[in-house]
């Protein structure tokens, strides 16, 4: 694991739990996305989950997306995959 | 298709966060409660306390409220209609200013105060009687004020709901005393009430002094309110129990 990959699990992982104990919910879903965005996948879904799980089931119209933070974290990995496919397809010497 | 299992792994993750929800919220709040205790511990201030305590007081007045509503639906039902009129009197003159748990109010015989009414400070507590009438003001005397001796009954929360007559006396500063047999089942906390069909409510026992070989125990009541803090009392001046 290198020093960057340390680095950026440490501070989601800070970023989720201050968030949870301030509380200030912007600030998990700030580092959850950090985590989906800058590619750990899986620690990304499972801090959400845990989050979802503390927060327990949403209700009013979130009541229908079951595990919202999951599900941002989900919506993140899959827009970095797409956009970092897109940005490989641009970057290929094929397309120069 | 790699989209395809994609999708179906996030479907079949969504399926199994479903089965496991309720069993792990309960285990991450087994967890994490002290955590959030110490956490909530640590940034609590006083005013937080004191907010804290207000909304647990608000919300047991309500129920109290509730219960009272209920009580008095029930006794008319049951053919006792007990009604009264109240006269709101502001508070003149309060100890240590007046002497010998004592109030000055604002009413008098004008407002149709009469001499012996009783005093409450709000729903059914009772907390003294008119002792002197004039025309626009009234000294009433409050229960604990030295010298003062009522009839009352002790509401022991038992499982026999044991009701024990008592003689309370005033010893001054909004406290009360009775004499109790010694082995009574009366214990801190017990509700002293006047008796009649309104029930109305006098004193919370504070303390019982019961020494081995004496054949009485001593009861300490207090008034459920501070006399020194009132601003408003309400004066009873017509009550009538209707009997169907």
């Amino acid at each position: 694991m290198t020093q960057s990959s340390r680095f950026i699990y440490a501070v989601s992982f800070i970023l989720v739990a201050l968030g949870f104990l301030m509380p200030l919910w912007p600030l998990s879903i700030a580092g959850i996305l950090l985590a989906a965005f800058s590619g750990r996948i899986i620690f990304a879904v499972l801090v959400a989950f845990v989050l979802d799980i503390a927060w327990g089931a949403p209700t009013g119209l979130a009541q229908y997306l079951y595990f919202p933070v999951t599900l941002v974290a989900l919506v993140s990995i899959a827009v970095r995959l797409l956009s970092s496919r897109f940005l490989l397809q641009r970057g290929s010497p094929e397309h120069l | 298709m790699r989209a395809f299992f994609s999708v179906v792994a996030v479907v079949a993750l969504f399926a199994i966060f479903s089965l496991v929800r309720t069993g792990s919220e309960s285990m991450f709040w087994r967890m994490f409660a002290p955590v959030y205790a110490a956490r909530n511990a640590l940034f609590a201030s006083d005013a937080e306390h004191v907010r804290a305590q207000l909304a647990s007081s608000l919300a047991l007045a309500a129920d109290r409220e509730a219960l009272r509503v209920e009580n008095e639906e029930l006794k008319r039902r049951l053919g006792r209609n007990v009604s009264e009129t109240r006269i709101l009197g502001a508070i003149l003159q309060r100890p240590p200013a007046s002497p010998y748990d004592t109030l000055v109010i604002d009413v008098g015989s004008q407002d149709g105060v009469v001499l012996g009414n009783y005093v409450s400070a709000g729903g059914s507590t009772r907390i003294g009687r008119v002792s002197q009438v004039y025309a626009t003001a009234s000294r009433v005397t409050l229960f604990s004020a030295p010298g003062e001796e009522h009839q009352a009954l002790v509401l022991a929360r038992t499982p026999e709901d044991t009701v024990l007559p008592i003689n309370v006396g005033g010893q001054g500063g909004g406290t009360l005393f009775a004499e109790v047999p010694a082995g009574s089942d009366v214990v801190v906390g017990d509700t002293v009430a006047f008796p009649g069909i309104d029930s109305s409510f006098l004193a919370n026992i504070t303390y019982v002094d019961a020494q081995e070989g004496e054949s009485f125990m001593l009861l300490y009541m207090k008034l459920p309110l501070n006399p020194l803090e009132l601003r408003f009392v309400e004066v009873l001046t017509q009550q009538s129990h209707d009997t169907e």
